[in-house]
């Protein structure tokens, strides 16, 4: 009853203060009217009474001019405050699901290819690729990621489970295509006018300058090297040589593997013939290839290549036996003309290339080279031979020649283009991983990273080769 | 309400005008409030002076859910006025110096209004202390039953009670 009562009350002081009259108020509730009227009298008296309190004249400015001074101080926005707001419920739902993002990214970073998170490994790194602006960087990304291949191949076969390693292997040579183009297959044995061939005449025709001059020391240079010595003294003839040197020792190991990969048959006979002495050491140190060239430079060595060709063999490869019958023949100065070589630049120049590139010989060439003084005591060229010592350390290893061009010195990397420096040492790296991984790899599973680090070897000694005979052609249409 | 909302939203994000009119919307109220619980003129002006300080110092804190702008400002008032009456250790009984009342008036008429309101607030203390403030709250600064329910953190069913009985006692009181 109080509770009906005490509502009919409320209701009724709510129409007074909204301006209803007492009679009609009351009217509304003729059953309670006797009970309701006494109380709402005693209200309006009570409401007219706390209402007459007013504040005094000025009260109201003199209050607000006093809080001026502290208003000054005011406390921030609460965090729950913030949170009502649309923008930053958004902005931390965005925080939040960049960070779960961001954890789960991280948490896959090592992960391997039987893993559940290995997925998003590969998606993380696909975005990167994506947001990284320029060419050159997703380059040098997709070579960072075929480095994180390799090193993952040696991770599962630690782990003893080669049948992932097939998988990583393509995934790798899939990161050096996009480096230097898809690999085109190349014929076992290409013409000497094929458009491989060609790049690299071109490479020597311009000197020691860029990556080129590494194939160079075989074919024009020394051609025109060969030329050279007709009209003028060796002098002429061992700077030409002494260019492709420098080229050799920058990138050691690059130009083996052209010689090796692509164009294994350009020690065509009239190549060898055409080209002097260059070609049989290089080939020599580092392939079997090499016993055609020696051939030739027994045929005819220049008097100024000669000399410098006879140390690095003996220096480099002091075990090969094919080295000694070079060395020995090289000094035979005499061409047999020096028009045929002019000729048969093309052709011959590749013969050249390849085994200019073997890393022991031009080693130890450079430094002669360098310096005209040894173009002229030629014999000087001897000393290099001491830095071709790095030899000796290859053949302790499996395969001489790789080791090699990883002791090998790479003092004018600079001078050739990054990538193509980065090619190279991803090269090395799979031999670098081999040895690494030869106490934590299961004896089942070594035999099977040897051979799929090898492979990725290959497709970066393919990639190199694919990526300089890119700039070739660029070097070419630009001229 | 729109409106004090967005003053309310103004003022947060330092608009000062948008505080001076939640200042001017409220001052009175707050003032009759205070003033009904104490002692004198001067008090009531210094408490609402700390009211609305405090109010605009913790006004970031501030948010709509639960208690509306008012309330939360009358609980600010409400606290305000329990801190000074227990820093005074007395209990207020009325005001010994009543704030005048409205003037342009009749003489007899304000003579009339001054014993009114003497006399009213001479027996609010025979109320219990949330009858009261319930009374203050509901006839001094005119709030809606649903608000001062939110200031006292009750059930408006239990504020319409309070008001009923408090109501009845004033009548017995004031015999009517």
């Amino acid at each position: 009853m109080n509770e009906k009562i005490a509502e009919a009350l409320n209701d009724c002081l709510e129409r007074l203060e909204r301006g209803e009259a007492l009679g009609d108020v009351l009217a509304r509730y003729p059953e309670a009217r006797q009970e309701l009227e006494p109380l709402l009298r005693a209200s309006i008296v009570t409401r007219k009474a706390l209402g007459a309190v007013v504040p005094p004249p000025g009260a109201r400015a003199r209050v607000w001019t006093h809080m001026q001074p502290a208003m000054k101080v005011r406390s921030r926005p609460s965090w729950r405050l913030l949170w009502l707001r649309p923008w930053a419920v958004a902005a931390t739902s965005l925080f939040l699901v960049f960070l779960l993002a961001g954890g789960t990214v991280l948490a896959s970073t090592n992960s391997l290819p039987h893993q559940p998170l290995y997925a998003v490994k590969l998606a993380a790194e696909q975005a990167r690729l994506v947001l990284t602006p320029t060419e050159a960087g997703k380059a040098r990304l997709e070579l960072a990621l075929a480095e994180k291949r390799a090193r993952e191949m040696v991770a599962v076969a630690a782990l003893n489970r080669p049948e992932d390693l097939e998988e990583l292997a393509n995934r790798l040579e899939r990161h050096l295509e996009k480096v230097a183009g898809p690999a085109v297959a190349v014929p076992a044995s290409s013409p000497a006018g094929s458009p491989t061939s060609e790049p690299l005449t071109d490479k020597g025709a311009e000197g020691a300058a860029g990556l080129s001059a590494a194939p160079a020391p075989g074919s024009p240079t020394v051609q025109a090297a060969a030329t050279a010595d007709v009209a003028e003294p060796p002098r002429a003839a061992l700077t030409l040589e002494a260019t492709p040197s420098p080229g050799v020792i920058a990138t050691p190991e690059a130009a083996p593997s052209f010689g090796v990969t692509a164009t294994p048959e350009a020690t065509p006979a009239s190549a060898v013939a055409a080209t002097p002495e260059p070609v049989p050491s290089a080939a020599v140190a580092r392939t079997p290839e090499p016993t055609p060239t020696p051939e030739g430079t027994k045929a005819h060595p220049q008097g100024a290549a000669a000399p410098e060709v006879t140390p690095t063999l003996e220096a480099t490869t002091p075990e090969p036996t094919v080295a000694p019958a070079e060395v020995a023949t090289p000094e035979p100065t005499p061409t047999p003309t020096a028009t045929a070589t002019a000729r048969e630049t093309s052709t011959p120049e590749k013969t050249a290339t390849p085994k200019a590139t073997s890393t022991p010989e031009r080693t130890s060439t450079p430094r002669a080279t360098r310096t005209p003084e040894k173009t002229d005591t030629p014999k000087a060229t001897p000393t290099p031979k001491t830095t071709a010592t790095p030899k000796p350390t290859a053949t302790s290893r499996a395969e001489p020649t790789r080791t090699a061009r990883t002791e090998q010195p790479e003092p004018e990397k600079t001078a050739k283009p990054d990538l193509e420096a980065r090619l190279e040492k991803g090269a090395r790296l799979q031999d670098q991983l081999l040895d690494e991984a030869l106490d934590k790899v299961p004896p089942e599973s070594r035999e099977a990273l040897r051979q799929a680090l090898e492979k990725n070897r290959d497709a970066y000694e393919k990639a190199l080769k694919r990526l300089q005979d890119k700039h070739d052609e660029e070097q070419r249409s630009d001229r | 309400m729109q409106d004090e909302e967005g003053l309310v939203r103004r003022a947060q994000e330092g608009d000062r005008e948008a505080w001076a009119g939640l200042y001017e919307a409220n001052f009175e109220r707050i003032y009759r409030f205070l003033a009904a619980r104490s002692e004198g003129r001067m008090e009531a002006e210094d408490l609402t002076e700390q009211v609305f300080l405090k109010a605009y110092q913790s006004l970031g804190g501030f948010n709509w859910r639960g208690v509306g702008f008012t309330p939360w400002l009358f609980r600010i008032a409400r606290n305000a006025a329990i801190d000074a009456q227990r820093r005074k250790g007395s209990e207020q009984k009325f005001l010994s110096d009543p704030p005048p009342p409205p003037t342009e008036k009749d003489p007899q008429a304000m003579i009339e209004e001054k014993e009114l309101m003497e006399v009213v607030l001479s027996h609010l203390p025979r109320l219990t202390a949330s009858q009261q403030e319930v009374i203050r709250l509901r006839f001094a600064a005119e709030l809606s039953i649903q608000e001062v329910a939110q200031v006292l953190g009750k059930s408006p069913g239990a504020i319409k009670a309070l008001q009923h009985a408090a109501i009845e006692t004033l009548r017995q009181r004031l015999h009517i």
